[in-house]
């Protein structure tokens, strides 16, 4: 038997008709006595089953009765949770076309989409999927989509300004944390936007509605005009294909190309691969965090062995196209691509902090890797060695570092048009830096290269 | 069986007026979000149609223009 009645999760509170609660590790959906008609009908429907058959929806059981009065159904537990302003293009966009896809289905089954945030979707073993169980209800005929403003605040506004405008609007969703105003997404977007008859009526003119109407001191209820079944499906599916046709920016990122100007000779870099592989293998993590990863080379290596694989990198292009190769590839079920500022990680944010968690707190894992990383953070962001040393020994307990000298191209680079204020940059700072967080080191020299690997363990014996 | 579809289509129509046209859901939907949606579906509905009209006339041109290069 489970205390249904603990603390609400702060991530999940708004609904009346239930929730999600956590205990332990285990998730549940909870179902209040004004939820259950729903939720029945969720279930008796088949739209339930049917979901969940084509991997649209996260598996669940049965809802068992507390002695509270409600209702818990076990949800299979998502092995990372990220959010949409960490998200690659193609993910925020996957999000958007799922939930529109999930609508039109739901409708067939004569129910609708309460709501339509991007939290309610999550990436989860190489798909996007739907984790909000709680978000069907009835569907009425003539009746408006209640989630329309907010799919277009959380999907379809951010997804334009990134494709049309700024890639790094992205970034906005974290201080706006039920989507985009409308307004400010109008004001963003560059003017040739009002020539495309999407950005027209779901920005432009949904903006101007809501100022007209919102600015009123009539308080009496508006009169709506119905809105048929038949059309409403058309809208979703003119939003759907309009979407799903979206593409990210084409430039080129600042290290999205990494690989292709680097100094590493082929011989390097193989036998880079070589040692990450091999020391993959003998740490046998079970959750990795590579730190830097750029394109994913070597997070698909940490793959071969780990479960899960957190690929964070600054770079948006970089964490776009690894997304997109994971979509098109097979072996990227284990990976979680994610835009990640290490100088300004996502912070904890909305209810009490704990809306939204930090990503130290998220990413927590039993590897982490840092390679080509450190002379960035040492150098190019003035960090003192022992901050950097602390970063990861706040994400594991072991962790794989590649050491780049001064000597090296990539270094010289940084160096480049600033005076060099690092003299404890070098072989021994970093050595000494993390031996303040970590017991034993090991140490393997790139063939062909002056860079070198370390392998930090602070596990105990 | 003529008596059963008036009645159904007249029970239909009836109740596209009696029952709410705003979802009273926990989220707000907004006034100007609701008043936007029936006439975005209208102006889709439209556009739809247009571009099917567009595409069979299109469909036609490159049919008659394989029949040509056979």
């Amino acid at each position: 038997m489970i205390n249904s009645k603990c603390r609400p999760e702060c991530f999940s509170y708004r609904d009346p008709a239930g929730g999600a609660i956590r205990v332990g590790d285990a998730f549940f959906r909870r179902i209040t006595a004004s939820g259950w008609e729903d939720w029945r009908r969720f279930n008796d429907s088949g739209l339930a089953k049917d979901l969940v058959a084509d991997g649209w929806l996260l598996p669940f059981g049965d809802a068992e009765k507390q002695p509270s009065g409600e209702w818990l159904a076990p949800v299979e537990t998502l092995d990372f949770v990220s959010y949409s302003y960490e998200w690659a293009f193609g993910q925020l966009r996957d999000a958007a076309v799922l939930t529109l896809e999930l609508l039109l289905r739901a409708l067939e089954y004569g129910m609708t989409l309460k709501d339509a945030s991007s939290c309610n979707v999550q990436r989860h073993r190489g798909r996007m999927i739907f984790m909000d169980h709680g978000s069907f209800t009835l569907y009425r005929e003539g009746e408006v989509w209640a989630g329309y403003r907010q799919f277009v605040s959380h999907f379809l506004g951010p997804l334009l300004l990134m494709a049309r405008g700024d890639r790094r609007h992205q970034l906005q969703l974290r201080n706006f944390p039920d989507g985009l105003p409308l307004d400010y997404v109008a004001g963003a977007l560059p003017q040739r936007c009002l020539l495309s008859l999407p950005a027209l009526v779901h920005i432009y003119g949904h903006a101007w509605f809501q100022k007209r109407l919102q600015d009123t001191a009539d308080l009496r209820q508006p009169e709506i005009r119905p809105l048929p079944k038949k059309r409403f499906q058309i809208l979703l599916l003119s939003l759907r294909d309009f979407l799903a046709g979206l593409k990210s920016p084409s430039e080129s990122g600042e290290w999205s190309d990494y690989y292709e100007h680097t100094s590493y000779s082929e011989t390097s870099f193989l036998d880079k691969q070589r040692i990450v592989r091999e020391l993959c293998r003998e740490v046998a993590p079970h959750r990795v965090v590579d730190l830097g990863a750029n394109t994913g080379v070597f997070s698909r290596i940490a793959a071969e062995t780990a479960e899960v694989v957190i690929a964070a990198d600054v770079d948006f292009p970089a964490v776009d196209r690894l997304y997109g190769q994971l979509q098109q590839g097979a072996g990227g079920e284990r990976i979680y691509p994610l835009q990640q500022d290490l100088c300004c990680p996502s912070p904890g944010l909305g209810v009490l902090n704990r809306e939204r968690l930090p990503f130290l707190e998220r990413a927590r894992g039993d590897l982490v890797l840092g390679l080509a990383l450190i002379h960035h953070l040492a150098i190019g962001n003035n960090w003192p060695l022992p901050l950097v040393g602390a970063l990861f020994a706040e994400l594991a307990p072991v962790a794989l570092v590649e050491f780049v000298p001064k000597a090296d191209r990539q270094v010289k680079r940084l160096l480049r048009t600033r005076r060099d204020i690092f003299p404890e940059y070098g072989r021994d700072g970093v050595l000494a830096a993390f031996g303040r967080y970590y017991r034993r080191v090991k140490t393997f020299p790139i063939a062909g290269s002056e860079r070198e690997l370390f392998l930090f363990d602070g596990r105990i014996e | 069986m003529k008596r059963s579809i008036f009645w159904s289509a007249t029970a239909a129509a009836v109740g596209l007026f009696i029952l709410p046209w705003n979802a009273w859901a926990y989220l707000d939907p907004g006034a100007g979000s609701m008043a936007i949606q029936a006439l975005a579906a209208a102006i889709f509905t439209v556009a739809v149609f247009f571009r099917q009209i567009r595409n069979r006339v299109c469909s036609l041109f490159r049919r008659s223009s394989r029949h040509d290069k056979q």
